[in-house]
C-alpha cells in the first residue's frame, strides 16, 4: 500500500510539469479606409471664345486669386475670413478669348479624416478644344486655422491633407472645415482649335484623379 | 505434579519475542506533498491595431514590423530604442513605410526563471483576407550584472523558447514575467475589402512549460 502511494506521488510530478499551459485566441484591429469620391460643386465655365483658334486662360485659383473664398471652399487660413477674389472668374481678354468672365471650378474631395491623398489634373481635348486644368486644394493642418490652398499643377500627382475634427474648430466668420474633406478650386487655358460656331456650348471633357 | 520449568520458560520467551516482532513490523501510512507549478497566464498589455490605415485594394498585402521594441515595451535589461517597431509597408497600407500603427504587446506570467515554449498561429479570418503573426519574444538572462535580455524573433507556427524573469533579473524586468509583441502581414485575398469598415482580426497563442 505505502509502496503504491509513494510511487503514485512520483508519477505526479513529471505529468503535470508537461502539461502547464496557456492557450488563448487573441485579436487585433485594422479599419479600411473610406474609399475617396470626387463631386463636381460648381462646373467650371469659360465664356467668349473667338471662333477661330486661340487660347483662353482663367488664373490659376490661390488664396488671393480667382479664389471662390474660404466658405465655399470649407477652409481657415489665417485668423481673417478671406472673401471670394475680386478676380473670380476673369478670364482675360487675349487672342482666344474676348474677356468675359466665367466662373472656376470647385469640385469636393472626400476620404478619410486626415489622410493624405494625391491629386492628378489632366488636360482633355473635345471635338478641337483642349482644356488644361490647374488648381488648388484645401490642405489641412489638423488644428484651428492655418490651412492652406496647396498648388494643384496640370500632370503630376500633388499631395494634401483631408480635414479632421481639429480643424473645425476656426476663428469667427472662417470657412469651417469638414472632416474628411477637401475642396478644388480649378482654372487653366482652354485651346481651340477648330472653328467654332457662335454662341454655342462646347462641353469638354477632362480628368481628376484622386488616390490615397 | 511437579511443573515442568522448562518448558514454561519457553512459552514465556515464545509471548515476548512476538511482542518484539510485533513492534518491529509496525506499519502506517505517509504522505508526500506535491506542488505544482504556478500556471502560465497570458495577458495583454497592448492590443494589436493596424488603425484605419488599411486601403480596400485585393490581392495585396500590409505587414505591421513588430520584431524591435524598446525595452521599455518590454520590459527588459537592455537600453535600447524601438526600431520601426509598428511601421506598416505595403500596398494596401496607407503611407506604406511611414505610418505607426499599434503592435500588439502581450505578457506571460509564471515561474521566474523558467524557460516557456511560445507558438502563434494564424487562424481562418472573418473575411476573405489571412494574418499572419509575427514578432518577437523575450529571453531573460536572469543576471542582475549582465543586461543581455534580448527579444528574438519568432514566426508563425515555430515554438520560440523564452526564459521568464526571476529575482536576479535588472533594468525593467519583473520578476516572472516575459513579454512578447505581435505584428505580422495582412494578405487580402481575390475581394476587395468593404470601404470604411473595421474588421478584427484573430491568432492562437500557445504557451508552454
Amino acid at each position: 500500500m505505502k509502496i503504491t502511494r509513494i510511487a503514485a506521488g512520483l508519477l505526479l510530478i513529471p505529468v503535470c510539469t508537461n502539461i502547464w499551459a496557456a492557450n488563448q485566441d487573441l485579436t487585433g484591429a485594422f479599419k479600411t479606409i473610406k474609399n475617396v469620391t470626387i463631386i463636381e460643386d460648381t462646373p467650371m465655365v469659360v465664356n467668349g471664345l473667338y471662333l477661330t483658334s486661340g487660347d483662353c486662360t482663367m488664373t490659376q485659383p490661390t488664396l488671393t486669386t480667382n479664389f471662390p473664398g474660404e466658405t465655399v471652399m470649407k477652409l481657415s487660413s489665417a485668423t481673417s475670413n478671406l472673401a471670394a477674389s475680386s478676380d473670380i472668374g476673369v478670364t482675360a481678354a487675349g487672342v482666344g478669348c474676348a474677356g468675359d468672365d466665367g466662373i472656376p471650378g470647385v469640385y469636393e474631395i472626400e476620404g478619410s479624416a486626415g489622410a493624405d491623398v494625391f491629386i492628378t489634373l489632366t488636360s482633355g481635348t473635345t471635338t478641337g478644344i483642349t482644356f488644361a486644368p490647374v488648381g488648388c486644394a484645401g490642405s489641412y493642418d489638423g488644428n484651428p486655422d492655418g490651412d492652406s490652398c496647396a498648388a494643384i499643377p496640370n500632370g503630376s500627382a500633388t499631395q494634401i491633407t483631408l480635414a479632421t475634427t481639429g480643424d473645425q474648430t476656426v476663428s469667427a466668420g472662417n470657412g469651417v472645415p469638414v472632416a474628411g474633406f477637401s475642396y478644388l478650386a480649378l482654372g487653366g487655358q482652354v485651346t481651340n482649335s477648330v472653328g467654332l460656331t457662335a454662341a454655342t456650348g462646347y462641353p469638354v471633357t477632362f480628368d481628376i484623379t484622386v488616390t490615397y | 505434579m511437579q511443573p515442568n520449568k522448562t518448558k514454561l520458560a519457553l512459552q514465556i520467551g515464545a509471548v515476548v519475542l512476538g511482542a518484539l516482532c510485533a513492534s518491529n513490523s509496525y506499519a502506517d501510512p505517509f504522505t508526500i506533498t506535491v506542488n505544482t507549478l504556478s500556471d502560465v497566464s497570458i495577458d495583454t498589455v497592448q492590443a494589436l491595431d493596424f488603425g484605419e490605415n488599411i486601403t480596400t485594394d485585393a490581392n495585396g498585402t500590409c505587414a505591421m514590423d513588430a520584431v524591435a521594441p524598446a525595452n521599455t515595451d518590454v520590459l527588459t535589461d537592455t537600453n535600447v530604442s524601438a526600431t520601426a517597431f509598428g511601421v506598416i509597408t505595403g500596398g494596401n497600407c496607407i503611407g506604406s513605410g511611414t505610418t505607426v500603427a499599434t503592435p500588439g504587446i502581450y505578457s506571460i506570467e509564471g515561474v521566474g526563471g523558467l524557460n516557456v515554449n511560445l507558438t502563434l498561429s494564424a487562424l481562418t479570418q472573418s473575411g476573405d483576407f489571412t494574418f499572419t503573426p509575427t514578432g518577437c519574444g523575450v529571453v531573460h538572462d536572469n543576471d542582475g550584472v549582465g543586461q543581455a535580455d534580448v527579444c528574438t524573433t519568432y514566426t508563425a507556427g515555430t515554438p520560440l523558447s523564452m526564459t521568464l524573469a526571476d529575482s536576479a533579473d535588472d533594468g525593467a524586468s519583473v520578476e516572472n514575467f516575459a513579454h512578447f509583441t505581435v505584428g505580422g502581414t495582412l494578405d487580402v485575398g481575390a475581394t476587395a475589402l468593404t470601404s470604411d469598415l473595421a474588421y478584427t482580426v484573430t491568432f492562437n497563442v500557445d504557451v508552454v512549460y
